[in-house]
């Protein structure tokens, strides 16, 4: 029944790519059970390489194909004419969910291979947990271990995770709809003439993109990770305030903590970790980024935001701020030396090119006063602090493990507010969530 | 048992949660919302101590920058030549499937009669697939009759029919290769008639003038067309709320389009004017239709490259003075 529903959940956007998630799903399902059952290495070997052929081989055509060809077309001597009939042959809708899905199954051969977990001798239960459809489209890339106990027992509807599972999902719309969907539009109006308005604007713009990202992402995740509790199914925590943190690494152990995980334990162990020489360790980490970047989008901006966060990375390993828990000034330097770094990679991440990201830091950088001031509402600005306090109250617990400190009635009122304001001041301009379009 | 007891009283508090934030949405936040989002709504809720409604794109609105000394509205100069209170409720680009449901929401008898600016190009491909028109369909979520907050966060959850600009494009190109018209080939289709055109080629004025004035004025309108059934629906709500309602063929631009087009073009319009008369005139039943659509010539039109209900005073003043005489006649 949930293997139904979720290919009916997304077949319902495009039937046609449910043809590319049910070969995804044999290949690796036979693939697996061959690699088990082989005990000789070189074959072991060659049916991953297999699996990882025909998964990054999906990925790549889907996601980069159209990006090689734009890079390759100016060195081209076709006309104009052609150019655009060879650029429009490559311009693919690419299938939702599928960096997700694709690294999710590529995870479960490695551990096949790597003997961490027995292969799936049931596709339908395979399948399931390729295609379980609250953290299909955007995550959390849940480890084979961990999700499949849980998917292949008796689901048995029970209030409380039923009741742990609504609060996910209402913080989880609100920091969304209320939050990003309101910090977007202005964000837009800033990448989009940035040379309109004076550098505090521009600035306030690209910070405003710092935590319109992490609310509609963030958002996603509680939703997608409610709708799982709902059903009794624990996915794993995606964020952990991730703005709080003191340093780049710190930083990626509470960001996108799915992603980052698996990139450290399926790319990064692999390579040898940091239990090699200098100079190949600052080779993984460039590996780590570079291709971490790559997988958020074909751009070269991707690859530039993923180049800043691995330069950061090695330089704090060179210059550590070796703060301790009671140096509050160490801390406070760490914090927002990371907080500045990331907000301002974030530019990359966000900007459609390498110029129109330098545009907007270039206008930052001139401090001009003359332009146009940013209109916030104070209503948003009102919302926005309701969040942060929610952010940091909440800080060592996730939302529903921290409501439980609550009386019932604190809760309701607490709900209230939530709903209201979900209800009242939900963002009106059609911006779909961020992570869907990788 | 006890888990869906549960359930059930926690959505019953829900329910009620929701009719108390309705309350309060309605109390403080609605009047401003509609400002931003829904205008045509916020102006008619403003509009409600007048007479009549007079319902209009940018007809209503529009002048000639360079020669008008005069920028007074149509409905304005109606409304200083009548004996009733006349005020408006128009916007740019909106058309009857945006005005039927705001007038939906009109009590009955909370106003005397509607005026309805039944804009002929509204049935064209190019309108009826316009770009513009997602972002009316968002705004006309808020103009359904439901509360006002449900209303709210549907157009937050995008209820309604986005289709993307490229899609639109492939549909009003295929209303142009496909729709019939009632003349002989090779201008029974609209894409058709344009490639004949006998204006020399693509770079030629005249020639561009033409085929913007065969997109937007050759179709052939039956009871089944895009956009009758929100004049239907208009004609259905009037007569339901004891409302008197006069549709106003505005005029559009014949003069030009007889010397570009000839007898063909005229005869199209003619043709459908016709239809709407005979369909929507009933004044036993207090319908009216003003069918105006030829009482300018080209010099009162303002945009000289495309075909638009934009007119100068002289041209305003014509058609107001006409609304206002058959107002005036209807409330003798």
């Amino acid at each position: 029944m949930l293997l139904l529903a979720s290919y009916f959940f997304y077949g319902s956007w495009k039937i046609e790519f449910l043809s590319l998630l049910v070969i995804s799903t044999i290949c690796d399902f036979l693939i697996s059970r061959n690699i088990e059952r082989s005990e000789h290495q070189g074959k072991r070997k060659r049916l991953l390489a297999l699996s990882l052929f025909i998964n990054l081989g999906i990925l790549f055509f889907f996601k980069y194909s159209s990006f090689i060809a734009h890079e390759l077309v100016a060195f081209t001597s076709f006309n104009d004419y052609q150019k655009a009939e060879l650029l429009n042959f490559f311009a693919f809708d690419l299938p939702v969910g599928i960096s997700f899905y694709t690294f999710q199954t590529l995870g479960y051969t490695i551990d096949v291979y790597f003997k961490r977990t027995k292969a799936q001798q049931n596709i339908g239960k395979f399948a399931l947990y390729v295609s379980y459809f609250p953290q299909f489209v955007a995550g959390p890339i849940e480890r084979y271990s961990h999700l499949s106990p849980q998917l292949f027992k008796n689901i048995k509807l029970n209030y409380r995770n039923l009741s742990d599972g609504f609060r996910l999902v209402l913080y989880g719309f609100f920091i969304k709809m209320v939050i990003a969907d309101n910090i977007a539009p202005v964000v837009d109006q800033v990448f989009s003439n940035p040379s309109q308005f004076d550098s505090l604007s521009a600035s306030l713009g690209v910070f405003g993109f710092g935590w319109q990202i992490y609310a509609d992402f963030y958002g996603y995740s509680l939703i997608a990770i409610g709708v799982a509790k709902s059903m009794g199914v624990n996915l794993m925590d995606n964020f952990k305030t991730p703005y709080f943190s003191v340093s780049i690494s710190q930083f990626w152990q509470r960001w996108h903590i799915s992603l980052s995980t698996w990139f450290r334990d399926y790319l990064y162990v692999p390579l040898g970790g940091n239990r090699v020489s200098q100079g190949h360790w600052i080779k993984n980490i460039l590996a780590v980024f570079l291709l971490s970047g790559l997988w958020h989008g074909a751009n070269w901006t991707f690859i530039i935001w993923g180049a800043i966060h691995a330069l950061m990375y090695i330089l704090e390993k060179y210059f550590p701020i070796k703060w301790k828990r009671t140096n509050l000034f160490q801390k406070v330097t760490g914090l927002i030396i990371t907080y500045l770094t990331v907000n301002l990679a974030w530019t990359f991440f966000r900007a459609s090119s390498f110029e129109s990201a330098m545009g907007v830091l270039s206008h930052i950088s001139s401090f001009e006063t003359s332009g146009e001031s940013l209109m916030i509402t104070n209503q948003l600005i009102i919302l926005f602090i309701l969040f942060l306090i929610f952010e940091i109250t909440s800080r060592k617990q996730r939302i529903d493990e921290w409501l439980n400190n609550f009386p019932i009635i604190v809760r309701w009122i607490i709900y209230t507010c939530l709903l209201f304001c979900i209800w009242t001041f939900a963002g009106t301009t059609n911006h779909p969530f961020i992570y869907f379009q990788f | 048992m006890d888990i869906l007891k549960n359930i059930v009283i926690r959505l019953g508090l829900v329910a009620l949660l929701f009719c108390g934030a309705n309350f309060i949405y309605n109390q403080f936040f609605f009047i401003d919302f509609l400002q931003d989002h829904g205008t045509l709504l916020y102006y008619q809720q403003n509009a409600l101590d007048a007479d009549y409604l007079y319902y209009s794109a940018s007809s209503d609105f529009s002048y000639d920058p360079k020669n008008d000394t005069n920028t007074d509205r149509i409905s304005t100069i109606i409304d200083d030549n009548t004996t009733i209170k006349l005020k408006h409720v128009t916007e740019a680009g909106h058309h009857a499937g945006i005005f039927a449901p705001a007038i939906e929401r009109l009590d009955e008898n909370e106003v005397k009669g509607i005026v309805i600016v039944l804009n002929y190009r509204s049935f064209s491909p190019e309108w009826l697939e316009s770009y513009n028109e997602n972002s009316l369909l968002q705004s006309r979520v808020l103009y359904e009759d439901r509360p006002n907050l449900a209303n709210r966060v549907l157009m937050s959850l995008n209820a309604y029919d986005q289709v993307p600009d490229k899609e639109r494009e492939e549909h009003f190109l295929a209303m142009f290769r496909d729709w019939k018209l009632p003349l002989e080939a090779p201008k029974n289709t609209i894409d058709s008639w344009c490639q004949v055109e006998k204006y020399g080629d693509w770079r030629n004025p005249k020639r561009q003038l033409a085929d913007h004035l065969i997109k937007n004025y050759a179709f052939d309108l039956h009871e089944n067309s895009p956009r009758m059934s929100d004049f239907d629906q208009i004609a259905k709500s009037a007569s339901e709320k004891n409302l008197n309602l006069i549709f106003v063929i505005i005029p559009e631009n014949v003069e030009l389009a007889d010397s570009l087009l000839g007898e063909d073009i005229i005869s199209i319009m003619n043709k459908n004017r016709a239809f709407l008369k005979k369909r929507y005139h009933k004044p036993n039943e207090n319908q009216h239709v003003l069918d105006i659509m030829d009482i300018l010539k080209d010099e009162n039109f303002t945009d000289r490259d495309y075909p638009t209900e934009h007119y100068n005073f002289e041209g305003r003043n014509k058609v107001a003075m006409e609304v206002a005489n058959l107002l005036n006649t209807i409330e003798k």
